[in-house]
């Protein structure tokens, strides 16, 4: 099946505008010759969004089944209890004091002697495996069969910005490499002229890690997660300044290159070439930057079916982003919606509000995105991940006795969901306990999750290495095993 | 079965790759093998990782990183046989086709046949078995002869001669005078040469120009800007905390201290004492404090919610990573966790380490404590002058002058008695939210239970008393130094107070007024009797907490109790967040003038008779009397006016944070942690004492077993590391690369020196000769020929030496995200030099930035001066790097950085051609060059020239730039709002007389100028 081409016109656009103008690529590269391009391809340090060249000969290492991956991370954790982990247990003993076998070694702020926090949500069984789906997801349901619920996830940090680093760089503490930095480092992007890993944040705010959570660590800059903004510039700095237009632009980077060459011919330094091929592509990507990132010219079915809404900042404008770059051939798309950490102190974190809030804008667009990507034939050759950074407690946390309810940070077990990208549709693996405190059957650590997420895009983790400091790091750091049973 | 090495493999070693080196590339058949250059690499890139140091990952009891275990017997044979090298298991076992083949397929590849040979001839030459080269203490070596004689300026021209002429390559001829005051421009100051800078060295035609201008440089303040940069990236420096919240941190006064350091250009090993442990000094002065910020640079997390001891071992846990990184190039990290599977540094030795970083006070805390005041020069000279204004107006009352004198004694003769208080006696006590009170025998009710959110308390209370005037709360301090209150701290809010009598004919008492020994501010006694309705005001005590408080509320008549008629009283505690009070007390009097008692200090003294007064009781006195006398109204106003100037003054006196070490009774034990993890310390194996690692050198004698002994350690003369480290990373940003190319590691898994002798000589040279003057070593590196030669290059030369590691031409080298900034403002003339120093700015921001969860700052843009400051002066943001550095490689210094990288990329593009910071410079230069060169484009193109490359334009260049001015021209002139844009924002508006077309025209040219390879290229 053929993607619909709804974005296409505008790349074309831009190839057309580039043979148009002046060239100076293709004549540095003649001028040049084969042998010192080759010698600029290979210097580890030249960032080129072209293709990897720096990255290990041996990828891919299996065959992939997905191309590409969208990770939708509720920054600040969603209450697993809430959402997919149905416990009628906690209902039972709700407001009477919670075992302490609920508690994790460490909590945040929930105090012991904490009080069973049943959930107030109803829930159903849907799909072919009767997954629990709480009331605050109706239309999740509707895809149900297309995703593979993971409710037996863990990890060992119960503060977000550690947890969030150890989810996507595979350590807690920053200076690591985001598992988009490694997958761009390790397989390139599929566009010329898009950079291979974009980040989106909703919410309003960036999720807890900051940027560390899409830093390239010490692997090349260039691998480095770009912000695409919804406001100001899509990208920073990828607009003309007020005043230039793109034929005025265009023409000063014809400038900027010819007297780049006139310097190449002199000193024969291959790193003038690199620049002047940056040049062209930063050109280029001046128009297929606001070109992608411009919902208006979608359908307004498609804009329906999102709830997206051209020029507003939201989580919905996101899901629908992230299936234009991803449809464009980006590597790694990372959303961040921030405002899922419902304590319960007051208004703005209540379980009894927020939350519903938080998935009256969460659950269309997601299931909008599973759906649109489905009937563009690309679900299957992406990869789509739900998750938080970890579970919340059993318990209403009552913090200073608050009045409002809501759960506290809890390691021992969270549910994530996998779509796509040859994960096992309709699947819904692992459990917790009758509380949801601890995992039962499969526990599935964040290693593991990172190890299965890059053996579908053809990796082993063990085998994607990078020297820094005297070390082979990788993603996995020593740990992860691939999970068959996630997969189809 | 016969005994194998078993093998299991860490998964941790997989895919490695060994690095090739210069130094062992030409490893010739007949050649005698050099352990450490040939051999030691591949042993440990391909065994160490399962026969190292680190015993718990050992496999098969085997060891191949001592020469003793290696050849030693075992049921198998010898692993190295120097008696019959073919016997060699190790030959055996890596030459095997079958599954005994090592390394193990899961683990790596197998050896190539070179390796394979390399460890073949080593046996056969009786293996021998230095120690790691790094490890042993430098010696100087001879220098080497060389044919080309006359191209030597310095002995560092020998080494570098001496290896081009083996390899067949001669050096460049020198750059040209313009490139190399370009070039050493930058290096020195990070700042390009104005055009007067270059007129004046090229008009210098004797001997010594280029000399005497190294001087010049080394001598500019500016250098100390320039070198500072890379030291605040091993600092780690930022301003702020870093983890979630990520806070501002005032720490410019490190930065500023840095800066200065490199200036007086203190020895290098002094910079290290004081940084490392200026606190343990003889003499500690603030300057000395303020230099232990280099650890203070640690990060903070105040995440609600996070355990303080765990980021406090962070931190201590950086801060010995870091110290082994900067100072000596070994990468400590790996030992957090298990021994060290290629250095020689065990899991025990690392906390040995830890143990001397374990005993300072900082521990997290959200507010960065601990931290001195640190007031600048400038600042304390100020200070003193607003301090001594204090002290000519504290001189009246310290002894107390006449006037003051007499203001006392007539305060004292109208002192009323105290006021008797009878304490009531609870009868009922009752409470609106379930908590329970109990009165004790001296009367006083203490709240337990559930601790709620508000309360209300219903007393009733019997008394002696026939008549009541006024009544008395106090509220008692509670156990531990708490307050009277239930909240964590011990503070209350009381709102209201109700009095009657009980029974038919009960009354309800009016007040008259009220007041208390302390009032929080906007909390008085008085507004427990305002009547509010909303309940939101009453009286507290924050932040006086350590002693028992009490108000005293006057009734408008007198309260006649009626035969066995009791008192209610209701207290009303609506503030919230457990704002109630756990321990109080209610009394009353029937005295006529009902007042609060005299401080105690106050009343031993005025029960003492005037004559017998200590000099400190009659100062006391006074000042007491300073508030209460009218007559002293001036000079209580003139003393309070010049107080609040000196501490106004002092609120803006920047912070340092500091490190501060523990007194000895409350010293830590240091444990080892099992997994690296602090919830996990190694109790067992008992306390670890503060030591270095054996493989390196002795503890220096005499020094204390302290941070102080430890900085001393570093330096130690026989230390073999530290100087080749610092040497090394000095070099590597003269020259590209490192004589180690791994700056971030000189361990066994670093690569080997192309130049072992060079850097070896430099390194004994700088810690002898030149005292550790980074001056005199920068000096000794851009005074060689080597660095003067000119950046041409050809094909056949990269051929061979495609890295430029032996130097046969100048690197190009990309600027810094820092010197392109400022390079840019200062072609355009804007950036303001003047100052050095001070807090730290933020130049225009994009749009769309988004504050840190958490946290909704956002550095405002600054405005003035401040927006075109250098650049290291940029506020240091953590999670919200100024955008622009992070895309040209400046790191967000969460850790220790020691080289950046130099990428090019799409994105750097686009910030030179579309940020806000180079399209104002670049409208700026085209305003400058209109002004400088007049009408005439040639003219105006070599002004643009001069000042962003310093030279004048090529026939071919001015072609190519008069064909955009007239393209320029021609679209500016279809659209003049247009061009009215681009030649003015954010700028501000042309000058008068200034053609917007004519100057957006310009403006296009100039950043052209700002995006050329040359412009953003150490030349």
């Amino acid at each position: 099946m053929t993607p619909i081409p709804e974005h296409i016109p505008i790349l074309e656009h831009t190839r057309t505008e580039c043979q148009t103008r002046r060239h100076f690529l293709g004549r540095a590269t003649c001028s040049f010759g084969a042998a010192a391009l080759s010698g600029m391809l290979n210097n580890g340090v030249m960032g080129s969004m072209l293709s990897n060249e720096e990255a290990p000969a041996s990828l891919p290492h299996g065959l992939p089944k997905a191309k590409r991956v969208i990770y939708l991370h509720m920054a600040g954790s969603p209450p697993h209890h809430d959402l997919f982990d149905y416990k009628p247990l906690l209902n039972k003993r709700h407001g009477e004091l919670a075992p302490v076998d609920c508690y994790a070694e460490r909590s945040a702020f929930v105090k012991p002697n904490a009080m069973v926090l049943g959930t107030p949500f109803k829930f159903q069984q849907v799909g072919g495996n009767g997954a629990w789906v709480s009331e605050l997801l109706p239309h999740f349901k509707e895809v149900i069969n297309d995703v593979c619920i993971v409710r037996s996830m863990y990890t060992d940090q119960f503060n977000h910005a550690p947890a969030q680093l150890l989810l996507q760089t595979g350590h807690a503490l920053q200076g690591r490499p985001s598992m988009g930095s490694w997958l761009s480092w390790g397989l390139g992007s599929e566009n010329r002229d898009l950079p291979s890993f974009l980040v989106l944040v909703s919410g309003g705010k960036k999720p807890s890690a900051g940027t560390s959570a899409w830093d390239s660590g010490f692997l090349p800059t260039v691998h480095s997660g770009v912000q695409c903004r919804s406001g100001g510039d899509p990208v920073l700095d990828v607009m003309n300044p007020p005043g230039m237009d793109r034929e005025l632009r265009s023409n000063t980077i014809d400038a900027i290159n010819r007297l780049n060459q006139m310097q190449a011919d002199s000193f024969g330094d291959p790193e003038i070439l690199s620049r002047i091929q940056q040049y062209e592509l930063a050109f280029r990507m001046q128009t297929a930057v606001p070109g992608v990132m411009d919902i208006s010219m979608e359908s307004p079915e498609t804009l329906e079916l999102y709830g997206a809404e051209p020029g507003a900042a939201s989580f919905a404008n996101n899901c629908l982003l992230a299936r234009r770059l991803s449809e464009s051939g980006v590597r790694f798309v990372q959303l961040y919606d921030w405002g899922w950490d419902v304590h319960g102190t007051g208004p703005g974190d209540d379980l009894m509000t927020q939350l519903p809030a938080k998935c009256r804008a969460m659950d269309r667009p997601v299931t909008a995105l599973l759906l649109d990507l489905k009937r563009r034939g690309l679900l299957e050759e992406t990869l789509v991940v739900w998750s938080g950074e970890f579970g919340r407690t059993v318990m209403n946390e009552k913090r200073n006795g608050s009045t409002f309810l809501g759960r506290d940070h809890h390691p021992g077990c969270f549910t994530i969901w996998l779509a796509g990208g040859g994960t096992r549709a309709g699947a819904v693996i692992g459990s917790t306990d009758p509380w949801g405190a601890h995992v039962d059957e499969n526990p599935v650590s964040v290693y593991d999750l990172q190890a299965t997420m890059l053996h579908v895009m053809g990796i082993d983790h063990e085998r994607l290495t990078y020297r820094s400091q005297g070390r082979d790091f990788r993603l996995t750091d020593v740990h992860g095993t691939v999970r068959p049973e996630l997969l189809s | 079965m016969k005994h194998r090495f078993k093998i299991v493999v860490a998964p941790f070693i997989a895919g490695l790759v060994p690095l090739a080196t210069l130094a062992s590339v030409d490893t010739a058949v007949n050649k005698s093998v050099d352990f450490n250059n040939d051999v030691l690499p591949i042993l440990s890139n391909n065994c160490f990782a399962c026969h190292g140091p680190d015993g718990d990952a050992r496999k098969a009891d085997l060891r191949l990183d001592t020469r003793d275990n290696a050849v030693s017997a075992r049921d198998s044979g010898r692993p190295v046989n120097t008696d019959h090298p073919y016997e060699s298991l190790l030959l055996l076992r890596i030459t095997a086709d079958d599954e005994d083949r090592m390394p193990p397929a899961e683990a790596g590849n197998a050896l190539t046949p070179d390796e394979i040979q390399t460890l073949q001839h080593w046996i056969e030459q009786g293996a021998s078995w230095p120690r790691h080269w790094s490890f042993v203490r430098p010696v100087s070596p001879h220098l080497p002869d060389v044919q080309q004689v006359d191209w030597i300026r310095n002995p560092i021209d020998r080494f570098i001669l001496a290896r081009l002429e083996t390899e067949r390559l001669s050096p460049a001829p020198e750059a040209d005078s313009r490139s190399l005051l370009r070039r050493v421009t930058f290096d020195l100051t990070g700042l390009p040469p104005t055009g007067a800078e270059m007129d004046a060295f090229l008009a210098d035609e004797e001997t010594g120009a280029y000399e005497r201008l190294v001087d010049r440089l080394l001598g500019s303040p500016h250098y100390g800007e320039q070198q500072a940069i890379h030291w605040l990236d091993i600092a780690r420096y930022a301003d702020s905390q870093g983890f979630e919240k990520d806070r501002p941190r005032i720490m410019w006064r490190y930065r500023d201290w840095v800066i200065d350091a490199f200036n007086r250009d203190i020895p290098f090993d002094e910079f290290t004492r004081e940084q490392v442990a200026g606190d343990l000094l003889d003499d500690p002065t603030l300057d000395r404090q303020i230099a232990t910020g280099f650890h203070r640079n640690t990060q903070t997390n105040t995440e609600g919610g996070t355990d303080n001891e765990e980021f406090r071992s962070a931190a201590v846990i950086d801060r010995v990573n870091t110290s082994m990184q900067s100072w000596m190039g070994l990468t400590a990290g790996c030992a957090q966790c298990h021994s060290h599977k290629f250095d020689p540094l065990s899991h025990e030795e690392y906390y040995g380490i830890y143990a001397f970083f374990n005993q300072t006070e900082d521990a997290d805390l959200d507010d960065d404590a601990p931290f001195i005041k640190a007031p600048t020069g400038d600042q304390q000279e100020q200070f003193s002058l607003l301090e001594s204004a204090v002290d000519s107006i504290n001189a009246r009352l310290s002894p107390p002058d006449e006037e003051v004198l007499a203001a006392v004694e007539r305060w004292e003769s109208q002192l009323d008695a105290p006021t008797p208080w009878d304490t009531f006696r609870p009868t009922h006590l009752a409470t609106e939210s379930g908590a329970s009170l109990d009165a004790g025998d001296d009367g006083v009710i203490v709240a337990s239970g559930d601790v709620p959110l508000v309360d209300t308390y219903t007393l009733e209370l019997d008394t002696s008393l026939g008549t009541i005037t006024a009544m008395r709360l106090e509220a008692i301090e509670g156990p531990g130094g708490r307050g009277p209150g239930r909240t964590t701290h011990g503070n209350f809010v009381v709102n209201d107070l109700q009095v009657s009598t009980t029974g038919e004919d009960g009354t309800t008492v009016e007040f008259l007024d009220a007041e208390a020994t302390f009032e929080q501010v906007d909390f008085p006694a008085s507004a427990i009797i305002d009547k509010d309705e909303s309940g939101k005001t009453g009286w507290a005590i924050h932040p006086v907490y350590d002693k028992d408080q009490a108000a005293v509320i006057r009734f408008s008549e007198p309260l006649v109790l009626g035969e066995g008629q009791r008192l209610e009283i209701t207290i009303r505690q609506s503030h919230g967040t457990q704002h109630v009070l756990e321990r109080f007390r209610l009394s009353g009097t029937d005295h006529e003038h009902a007042h609060l008692p005299l401080p105690p200090g106050i009343q031993l003294i005025t029960d003492t008779p005037a004559e017998e007064r200590t000099g400190a009781q009659q100062e006391i006195i006074a000042r007491h009397v300073l508030r209460h006398a009218p007559e002293l109204e001036t000079l209580r106003s003139e003393l309070d006016a010049a107080t609040s100037k000196r501490d106004t003054f002092m609120k803006m006196v920047p912070t340092a944070l500091i490190m501060r070490e523990l007194p000895e009774e409350k010293q830590r034990t240091t444990h080892l942690f099992l997994g690296g993890s602090f919830m996990n310390p190694d109790i067992d194996r008992g306390a670890l004492d503060a030591d270095v690692p054996a493989f390196l050198h002795a503890w220096p004698a005499d020094a204390p077993r302290n941070r102080l002994g430890f900085a001393e350690w570093l330096v130690d003369p026989n230390n073999p590391l530290t100087a080749r480290a610092q040497v090394n990373r000095t070099w590597s940003r003269i020259f590209g690369h490192g004589l180690v190319a791994t700056v971030d590691d000189l361990g066994v898994q670093g690569e080997r020196p192309s130049h072992p002798e060079l850097l070896d000589w430099l390194a004994v040279q700088w810690q002898g000769e030149l005292g550790w003057s980074h001056k005199q070593l920068l000096r000794l590196l851009v005074t060689s020929a080597t660095y003067r030669q000119a950046a041409h290059t050809t094909a056949e030369v990269r051929t061979v030496d495609p890295d430029n590691r032996l130097l046969s031409h100048a690197p190009r080298l990309r600027h810094g995200a820092e010197q392109i900034r400022d390079q840019a403002l200062v072609a355009s003339g804007l950036l303001k030099l003047d100052r050095i120093g001070g807090p730290s700015v933020t130049p225009y921001l994009p749009k769309g930035m988004l504050p840190q969860a958490f946290d909704n700052y956002i550095q405002p843009v600054s405005t003035g001066d401040d927006l075109h400051r250098r650049s290291l002066y940029t506020d240091w943001r953590r999670t919200g790097h100024y955008p622009a550095f992070a895309t040209f490689d400046a790191p967000s210094r969460e850790f220790c950085t020691i080289e950046r990288q130099r990428s090019n990329t799409p994105l750097q593009a686009l910030v030179l051609l579309n940020d806000a910071v180079f399209i104002e410079a670049a409208q700026a230069l085209a305003r400058r060059c209109m002004e400088e060169g007049g009408m005439d484009i040639d003219e105006r193109l070599r002004v643009i020239f001069r000042h962003a490359l310093s030279r004048p334009p090529t026939p071919r260049e001015e072609t190519v730039l008069h064909e955009l001015y007239d393209d320029a021209v021609e679209s500016c002139s279809r659209d003049t709002e247009a061009a009215r844009l681009l030649a003015t924002r954010p700028l501000g508006d042309l000058p008068d007389g200034m053609d917007p077309c004519d100057a957006a025209a310009m403006t296009a040219i100039s950043n052209v100028i700002m995006n050329l390879d040359e412009f953003v290229n150490r030349p």
